[in-house]
């Protein structure tokens, strides 16, 4: 990760990269923080875990953002590297999906079938069942949410295959 | 002589391996513009399919499922069915979609702003209020995918469309 091959050329091209790299590192911030945040109650914030999650955002959402449109930050050889990175996106934004439904699904059944034994496979969510799964299968979520989600996977998936590549032809 | 015949076979087997590729994808808009066409459709005068008889809805529901779903997949992973055109074609078409897909809530965030300025609840209108229509994560995921194929279909003919004229 620290020896990708540094680009020769004016500023902005350079920053490219350096925003590229805080932005990964922000997203790794957020997707740690989903999983272990040492506070949910937004009333009991300390002020350095609201600004951390301020922080967060601004990376995580509008520079991420800006570094898919930033043409002009851009050299010729991140533009080639932008191409390759929106051609796997644009088959794993398709394939992913069914992944995600049929593992769900498979998932489901398997939970219902080991935790109750001669249940009726009927579709009825099981009372047992993992979080991750209820959040499939109930109507917990709303349309924009989803929308705020969609986009965050995509910006997300951008910045992570964009360094991956980087890496690999670094190597 | 053998190998020029089999050379042949190989050219006219690429050949409508590569018309199929648009063939399907003719087909997929004209599903793309039935299903927005039976959703303004419904919205207007509230009934399902265009009001067509349930047998009926029911079967033309399925291929237009087949038209907005399993086309489209097959045209944006089928990469054998894609001549270089196509392929060009495919990766101008991506561009657009990615950046619609992760601007598309920066536009939710800037309506939910502008309502709560302008102090309005967004559920008391029937054009925003299916923003905030509770869904399971299923019917989500598959909603946005959905979205995404047939918005697939619609960039690549507008963009076959415009290099045509």
């Amino acid at each position: 990760m620290t020896d990708a091959k540094t680009p020769k050329g004016e500023w902005r091209y350079r920053a490219y990269f350096r925003l590229m790299d805080a932005s990964l590192f922000f997203w790794i911030v957020l997707i740690i923080d989903t999983f272990v945040s040492p506070y949910d109650d937004p009333d009991t914030f300390p002020v350095w875990y609201a600004v951390h999650g301020e922080v967060t955002i601004f990376f995580c959402l509008f520079v991420s953002l800006f570094l898919v449109f930033a043409r002009f930050m851009r050299d010729d050889y991140a533009e080639g590297l932008r191409k390759r990175t929106f051609v796997l996106l644009g088959y794993g934004a398709v394939v992913g999906p069914i992944f995600i439904n049929i593992g769900s699904w498979v998932i489901y059944y398997t939970t219902l079938i080991l935790n109750e034994p001669g249940a009726s496979l009927d579709g009825t969510v099981p009372q047992r069942a993992p979080d991750y799964i209820r959040w499939l299968l109930v109507n917990e979520t709303t349309v924009d949410v989803v929308l705020g989600g969609v986009s965050q996977v995509f910006l997300g998936s951008f910045i992570a295959i964009f360094r991956f590549l980087r890496w690999k032809d670094s190597r | 002589m053998n190998d020029t015949w089999s050379d042949q076979k190989r050219l006219t087997e690429g050949r409508l391996r590569y018309r199929l590729y648009f063939w399907l994808m003719d087909a997929s808009l004209v599903g793309v513009v039935i299903f927005f066409a039976s959703v303004l459709f419904q919205a207007a005068t509230g009934l399902e399919f265009f009001g067509l008889p349930p047998m009926l809805g029911l079967v033309s529901g399925v291929v237009l499922m087949a038209l907005i779903f399993l086309i489209p997949l097959i045209l944006i992973i089928g990469r054998p069915l894609r001549d270089e055109y196509a392929e060009i074609l495919w990766r101008r078409t991506i561009a657009p979609l990615v950046v619609i897909m992760s601007t598309s809530p920066l536009l939710y965030i800037v309506i939910g702003w502008t309502l709560y300025a302008a102090q309005i609840d967004p559920k008391s209108s029937a054009a925003l209020a299916w923003l905030y229509e509770q869904q399971s994560g299923f019917e989500a995921i598959s909603g946005a995918w959905a979205l995404l194929n047939m918005l697939f279909v619609a960039i690549f003919q507008f963009l076959r469309w415009r290099d045509s004229r």
